[in-house]
Protein backbone atom coordinates (compact mmCIF):
# COMPACT_ATOMS: atom_id res chain seq x y z
CA UNK A 1 0.00 0.00 0.00
CA UNK A 2 1.40 3.44 -0.72
CA UNK A 3 0.55 6.76 0.36
CA UNK A 4 -2.03 8.77 -1.47
CA UNK A 5 -0.18 11.60 -3.20
CA UNK A 6 -0.97 15.60 -1.74
CA UNK A 7 -1.54 16.54 -5.06
CA UNK A 8 -2.54 15.68 -8.65
CA UNK A 9 -0.98 18.80 -10.67
CA UNK A 10 2.56 19.67 -10.79
CA UNK A 11 3.37 23.05 -9.29
CA UNK A 12 4.60 25.20 -12.16
CA UNK A 13 6.45 28.19 -11.62
CA UNK A 14 9.79 30.19 -13.38
CA UNK A 15 13.12 29.93 -13.77
CA UNK A 16 16.26 30.58 -15.96
CA UNK A 17 18.57 28.22 -17.88
CA UNK A 18 21.40 28.85 -19.47
CA UNK A 19 21.94 27.04 -22.75
CA UNK A 20 24.54 25.07 -24.04
CA UNK A 21 25.54 23.65 -26.78
CA UNK A 22 25.57 19.47 -27.32
CA UNK A 23 26.01 17.69 -30.18
CA UNK A 24 25.54 20.39 -32.68
CA UNK A 25 21.85 21.41 -30.83
CA UNK A 26 21.13 24.29 -27.98
CA UNK A 27 20.04 22.23 -24.84
CA UNK A 28 18.82 23.42 -21.28
CA UNK A 29 21.72 23.62 -18.56
CA UNK A 30 21.47 24.78 -14.33
CA UNK A 31 22.96 28.09 -14.45
CA UNK A 32 24.47 26.93 -11.17
CA UNK A 33 25.38 23.28 -11.49
CA UNK A 34 27.40 23.15 -14.84
CA UNK A 35 27.46 19.51 -14.79
CA UNK A 36 26.48 17.30 -17.47
CA UNK A 37 24.16 15.92 -14.95
CA UNK A 38 22.12 18.79 -14.85
CA UNK A 39 21.46 19.17 -18.14
CA UNK A 40 17.80 18.59 -19.78
CA UNK A 41 17.59 16.44 -21.66
CA UNK A 42 13.92 17.07 -24.71
CA UNK A 43 11.29 14.28 -23.58
CA UNK A 44 12.33 13.36 -20.43
CA UNK A 45 12.09 14.92 -17.05
CA UNK A 46 15.18 15.62 -14.87
CA UNK A 47 15.14 14.09 -11.66
CA UNK A 48 17.09 15.94 -8.93
CA UNK A 49 20.46 14.62 -7.28
CA UNK A 50 22.12 15.93 -4.00
CA UNK A 51 25.31 17.76 -5.40
CA UNK A 52 26.19 19.00 -2.23
CA UNK A 53 29.79 19.05 -0.62
CA UNK A 54 30.76 15.81 1.41
CA UNK A 55 33.33 15.46 3.40
CA UNK A 56 35.50 12.39 1.90
CA UNK A 57 34.76 9.98 5.59
CA UNK A 58 31.43 10.18 3.89
CA UNK A 59 31.66 9.10 0.24
CA UNK A 60 31.21 5.21 0.87
CA UNK A 61 27.45 5.95 2.10
CA UNK A 62 24.69 6.42 -0.49
CA UNK A 63 23.62 9.92 -0.63
CA UNK A 64 20.09 11.48 0.52
CA UNK A 65 17.20 11.65 -1.99
CA UNK A 66 16.28 14.81 -3.55
CA UNK A 67 15.24 17.13 -2.50
CA UNK A 68 15.95 17.22 1.69
CA UNK A 69 14.67 19.67 3.48
CA UNK A 70 17.32 20.03 5.71
CA UNK A 71 19.56 20.26 2.52
CA UNK A 72 19.89 23.02 -0.29
CA UNK A 73 19.58 19.90 -3.24
CA UNK A 74 16.31 19.75 -5.29
CA UNK A 75 15.61 21.62 -8.89
CA UNK A 76 14.72 24.89 -8.16
CA UNK A 77 11.97 27.44 -8.93
CA UNK A 78 10.30 30.88 -8.22
CA UNK A 79 8.22 33.37 -8.89
CA UNK A 80 9.08 35.72 -11.90
CA UNK A 81 9.61 38.21 -9.19
CA UNK A 82 12.09 36.81 -7.68
CA UNK A 83 13.75 35.54 -10.40
CA UNK A 84 14.32 39.43 -11.75
CA UNK A 85 15.76 39.92 -8.27
CA UNK A 86 18.46 37.69 -8.52
CA UNK A 87 19.55 37.21 -11.99
CA UNK A 88 22.13 40.51 -11.79
CA UNK A 89 23.59 40.96 -15.08
CA UNK A 90 26.53 40.42 -13.06
CA UNK A 91 25.76 37.36 -11.91
CA UNK A 92 25.09 36.21 -15.58
CA UNK A 93 28.48 37.23 -16.28
CA UNK A 94 30.15 35.18 -13.95
CA UNK A 95 27.62 32.31 -14.53
CA UNK A 96 29.78 31.36 -17.92
CA UNK A 97 27.90 33.65 -20.58
CA UNK A 98 24.85 35.96 -21.54
CA UNK A 99 22.77 32.69 -23.09
CA UNK A 100 20.32 32.58 -20.88
CA UNK A 101 16.56 31.70 -21.52
CA UNK A 102 13.41 32.19 -19.73
CA UNK A 103 11.13 30.04 -18.65
CA UNK A 104 7.79 28.22 -16.85
CA UNK A 105 9.01 24.75 -15.18
CA UNK A 106 6.45 21.61 -13.67
CA UNK A 107 7.84 20.39 -10.44
CA UNK A 108 6.31 17.49 -9.31
CA UNK A 109 7.49 14.28 -6.80
CA UNK A 110 8.71 15.21 -4.08
CA UNK A 111 8.41 18.97 -3.51
CA UNK A 112 9.62 21.33 -0.97
CA UNK A 113 7.86 24.50 -0.78
CA UNK A 114 10.19 27.38 0.35
CA UNK A 115 9.69 31.25 1.09
CA UNK A 116 10.22 32.31 -1.92
CA UNK A 117 9.90 29.08 -4.26
CA UNK A 118 10.42 25.68 -4.39
CA UNK A 119 12.80 22.50 -4.42
CA UNK A 120 11.50 19.21 -6.20
CA UNK A 121 12.28 15.90 -7.28
CA UNK A 122 11.42 15.91 -10.98
CA UNK A 123 11.39 18.40 -13.27
CA UNK A 124 10.30 19.70 -16.93
CA UNK A 125 10.36 22.84 -18.67
CA UNK A 126 6.44 24.02 -19.55
CA UNK A 127 7.30 26.85 -21.31
CA UNK A 128 10.22 29.08 -22.88
CA UNK A 129 10.85 32.47 -23.83
CA UNK A 130 14.50 33.57 -25.80
CA UNK A 131 15.71 36.70 -25.71
CA UNK A 132 16.28 38.05 -28.97
CA UNK A 133 19.49 40.41 -27.67
CA UNK A 134 21.05 37.29 -25.70
CA UNK A 135 22.85 36.65 -28.91
CA UNK A 136 25.00 37.65 -31.29
CA UNK A 137 22.29 38.56 -33.72
CA UNK A 138 18.36 37.80 -34.27
CA UNK A 139 18.72 35.06 -36.84
CA UNK A 140 21.16 33.10 -34.21
CA UNK A 141 18.67 33.38 -31.21
CA UNK A 142 15.91 32.15 -33.77
CA UNK A 143 17.77 29.06 -34.71
CA UNK A 144 18.26 28.68 -30.14
CA UNK A 145 14.96 28.67 -30.47
CA UNK A 146 14.19 26.36 -33.42
CA UNK A 147 16.64 23.45 -31.73
CA UNK A 148 14.54 24.10 -27.71
CA UNK A 149 11.36 23.40 -29.92
CA UNK A 150 12.58 19.70 -29.21
CA UNK A 151 11.49 19.82 -25.66
CA UNK A 152 7.60 19.70 -27.27
CA UNK A 153 6.66 22.60 -24.93
CA UNK A 154 5.90 26.48 -26.85
CA UNK A 155 9.24 28.38 -27.06
CA UNK A 156 8.56 32.12 -27.79
CA UNK A 157 11.30 34.31 -29.02
CA UNK A 158 11.13 37.75 -27.51
CA UNK A 159 12.84 41.12 -28.38
CA UNK A 160 15.57 42.66 -26.68
CA UNK A 161 17.74 41.40 -24.17
CA UNK A 162 17.28 39.32 -20.93
CA UNK A 163 16.34 41.70 -18.30
CA UNK A 164 13.80 43.28 -21.00
CA UNK A 165 12.01 39.99 -21.42
CA UNK A 166 11.03 40.34 -17.61
CA UNK A 167 8.78 43.05 -18.88
CA UNK A 168 7.12 41.23 -21.77
CA UNK A 169 6.75 37.88 -21.13
CA UNK A 170 4.36 38.39 -17.98
CA UNK A 171 1.58 40.18 -21.00
CA UNK A 172 2.39 37.07 -22.82
CA UNK A 173 1.18 34.34 -20.39
CA UNK A 174 -2.17 34.05 -17.73
CA UNK A 175 -1.02 34.57 -14.44
CA UNK A 176 0.29 31.52 -12.14
CA UNK A 177 -1.96 30.03 -8.89
CA UNK A 178 1.78 29.85 -7.50
CA UNK A 179 0.50 27.49 -4.77
CA UNK A 180 -0.95 24.16 -4.60
CA UNK A 181 -4.77 24.64 -3.34
CA UNK A 182 -5.03 23.38 0.03
CA UNK B 1 19.51 30.89 -6.18
CA UNK B 2 18.25 31.89 -2.97
CA UNK B 3 14.64 30.85 -1.82
CA UNK B 4 14.54 31.17 1.60
CA UNK B 5 13.23 28.28 4.57
CA UNK B 6 11.30 25.61 4.15
CA UNK B 7 7.70 26.02 5.01
CA UNK B 8 6.41 22.51 3.96
CA UNK B 9 6.93 19.71 2.23
CA UNK B 10 4.44 17.61 -0.22
CA UNK B 11 4.20 14.73 -2.67
CA UNK B 12 2.83 15.73 -6.38
CA UNK B 13 1.93 12.49 -8.32
CA UNK B 14 0.59 14.10 -11.50
CA UNK B 15 -2.38 11.74 -13.57
CA UNK B 16 -0.56 12.47 -16.86
CA UNK B 17 2.47 12.66 -16.69
CA UNK B 18 4.21 16.57 -17.46
CA UNK B 19 7.08 15.07 -20.15
CA UNK B 20 4.11 13.49 -22.18
CA UNK B 21 1.35 16.35 -21.79
CA UNK B 22 3.79 18.82 -23.18
CA UNK B 23 4.53 16.48 -26.81
CA UNK B 24 0.65 16.34 -26.38
CA UNK B 25 -0.57 19.70 -26.27
CA UNK B 26 1.62 20.34 -28.95
CA UNK B 27 0.59 17.72 -31.33
CA UNK B 28 -2.59 19.18 -30.93
CA UNK B 29 -1.96 22.43 -31.71
CA UNK B 30 -0.65 20.97 -35.02
CA UNK B 31 -3.76 19.58 -35.82
CA UNK B 32 -6.53 21.61 -37.75
CA UNK B 33 -9.68 22.45 -36.08
CA UNK B 34 -12.02 20.17 -36.96
CA UNK B 35 -14.53 21.19 -39.58
CA UNK B 36 -18.20 21.43 -39.21
CA UNK B 37 -20.41 18.95 -40.22
CA UNK B 38 -23.95 20.41 -41.58
CA UNK B 39 -26.70 18.08 -40.23
CA UNK B 40 -29.58 17.13 -42.25
CA UNK B 41 -32.78 19.45 -41.47
CA UNK B 42 -35.76 18.10 -39.75
CA UNK B 43 -38.97 17.46 -41.51
CA UNK B 44 -42.25 18.67 -40.04
CA UNK B 45 -44.51 15.83 -40.49
CA UNK B 46 -47.76 16.47 -42.66
CA UNK B 47 -50.77 16.69 -41.63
Amino acid sequence: VTAAPDYVEPVVAWRAWKTVRRNGEWRLSSIFAPTPRALWSPRVCLTAECLAWRPPWEWLRPRHEAPDPTCECGIYATSLDALYEFLTPSLIATSGGRHVVLGRVSLWGTVVECDRGWRAALAYPERLFVPALAWRTVDQAASVARDLERYDVPVQLVSGRLEDAFTVVPQLVRPLVLRPAA
Amino acid sequence: MKIGRPTRTYRIEPITDPTSRAAKRKAEARQPAPKAVKLPQAQTPRA
